[in-house]
């Protein structure tokens, strides 16, 4: 049984199905963050992000409305990497306990904001895609093929410092640029 | 707070190389500062949002839609999983649902599988009706008379506003709806890696109370788009010479079946393949010689290379049908 905190069973319906994939899909960003987070690996946070999915979509179906889908989601998630960790055999990452709680905290203070962070990541990815293809490369590099930053200084022939700098003020432009683009005022 | 110094604390974190010195200092900062927690949380949707953005980007590479500036990004900055498929699984589609996705995290090795979408029809622009022979190039369908529909009182679209309605072809027990794909400009599996084509379609029936039959299969060759014909056409499936590889999948519904039915046949594409040939074919089990229209939607190709692997399943047990 996940745990459902707040929540509360009534017949199903397609419309409040619909409307919890919905905001399923908002908090996605949020959701996803934090499950890389929880687990420190992307192939298993994308696994427990599809469980988490199937949990989610399951228990809508079977009527059960989510009132915080982010804190569920979460809930979730560590009872599906915990499952994962012990059904693959693998060593659950051991993080400072104080900094696990702080990390909690950090996204449980966002579960306020899902839609401001929906509309957060998607201007993020267009900020992303106006990227120079250095830039890009830097990304896809870290992020999607999860080279660490020592692999990727190697592989480009550059100081292990410099592309720490390059990378630390990608992320720093592209949080601006964000913030830039959620502050100006929307055109009719 | 530095931001500069918190974004190297942050960084070192998610690469788990903080030193003890940079672990108490990120943890004061969190602690007593509500900016510091926030960025973390923007810091991970950044990560997120980045590494669904270079999925897109390979994609579009691969289909060379970069170059065209067209964008197969869906609204909410991510393109693995789209609202559509996430509307469907929904409605109900569980297996078919994130199928790429799931079967990709659980049989291949991390980050190195790559999975780009080839097609995706829900006949919502196709031009129709289509011609009845079988298609003379890539990328349109052919081989079955038929038009796009609406939904009616007696289907709805699996997808969208539209379905396509196959009427049946006279002279044959099934009705055929055919399409080629070239591969050619597709990405080439490395050495240890293999090359498949995922394909979904699904099927309605425009009568009810009959036992259907439904059936999918794909095939790579050697030849040219605009050679295949050759190899295809007047040939029983057995007897399909100059087939790379090749796969069927067949559904026999029961009287009482309604519903759309979805079929998935996945296919190795080898690096010498230049085409695939997709046919869908619909009919009657066990009464040839009556006829009636059936309807098809989202009808999806997706690529995927990855490497070699001892949990690779085997590709039957990756073809599936689904009955919803």
């Amino acid at each position: 049984m996940m745990p459902a905190p707040h929540n509360e069973t009534v017949p199903p319906d397609d419309n409040a199905l619909d409307r919890q994939v919905r905001l399923f899909l908002e908090s996605r960003a949020l959701v996803e963050a934090h499950i890389m987070a929880l687990v420190r690996d992307a192939a298993l946070a994308e696994d427990v992000f599809q469980e988490v999915w199937v949990r989610f979509e399951k228990a809508t179906r079977n009527g059960e409305l989510i009132a915080n889908i982010p804190a569920w989601c979460r809930a979730a998630a560590r009872f599906v990497a915990l499952e994962a960790w012990r059904g693959q055999r693998r060593t659950q990452p051991t993080p400072d306990q104080e900094l696990a709680t702080l990390v909690d905290r950090a996204y449980e203070e966002q579960d306020e904001q899902v839609e401001d962070w929906s509309r957060h990541a998607k201007v993020l990815g267009e900020c992303m895609d106006a990227l120079p293809p250095r830039s890009r490369e830097l990304l896809e590099r870290r992020y999607r093929q999860g080279e660490p930053v020592a692999v990727i200084a190697a592989r480009l022939q550059q100081s292990l410092g410099s592309v720490k700098t390059a990378l630390c003020r990608l992320r720093q432009a592209l949080s601006e640029c964000a913030h830039k683009k959620l502050n100006q005022p929307e055109v009719a | 707070m530095n931001p500069q110094k918190l974004e190297h604390l942050l960084m070192a974190w998610e690469e788990n190389s903080l030193s003890p010195e940079e672990l108490a200092e990120l943890k004061t900062l969190l602690a007593t500062e509500p900016r510091a927690r926030r960025r973390l949380v923007e810091a991970g949707v950044l990560r997120s949002v980045a590494e669904a953005r270079g999925r897109t980007w390979n994609a579009m590479e691969w289909s060379g839609q970069r170059s065209s500036g067209e964008r197969r990004a869906n609204a909410s900055g991510f393109g693995w999983i789209s609202w559509r498929s996430l509307m469907t699984a929904a409605a109900g589609i569980v297996v078919g649902l994130l199928c790429a996705s799931m079967a990709t995290a659980y049989i291949a090795a991390p980050l190195a599988r790559r999975s780009i979408p080839l097609f995706q029809d829900g006949f919502e622009n196709s031009p129709a009706p289509w011609t009845s022979e079988f298609p003379g190039r890539a990328g349109v369908w052919g081989g079955a008379e038929g038009a796009v529909v609406s939904g009616n009182d007696r289907a709805q679209p699996l997808e969208g506003r539209h379905m396509a309605r196959l009427e049946p072809s006279p002279g044959t027990t099934l009705t055929y709806l055919e399409r080629i794909v070239d591969v050619r400009s597709l990405p080439l599996p490395g050495s240890k890696e293999w090359r498949e084509v995922a394909v979904t379609a699904s099927f309605h029936a425009a009568e009810p109370g009959l036992r259907n039959r439904y059936t999918l299969r794909v095939a790579a060759f050697g030849a040219e788009p605009e050679r295949v014909r050759e190899s295809w056409v007047g040939r029983e499936w057995r007897q399909i010479e100059g087939a790379l590889s090749m796969t069927k999948r067949s559904l026999s519904t029961r009287e009482d079946s309604d519903g759309w039915q979805t079929l998935t046949a996945v296919v190795e594409v080898p690096r010498e393949a230049q085409s695939l040939v997709i046919s869908l074919a619909t009919g009657l089990f066990e009464h040839p010689e009556r006829k009636t229209a059936h309807f098809i939607d989202g009808v999806e190709a997706t690529l995927s290379i990855a490497p070699y692997s001892p949990k690779t399943p085997s590709r039957s047990k990756r073809n599936a049908q689904t009955i919803h």
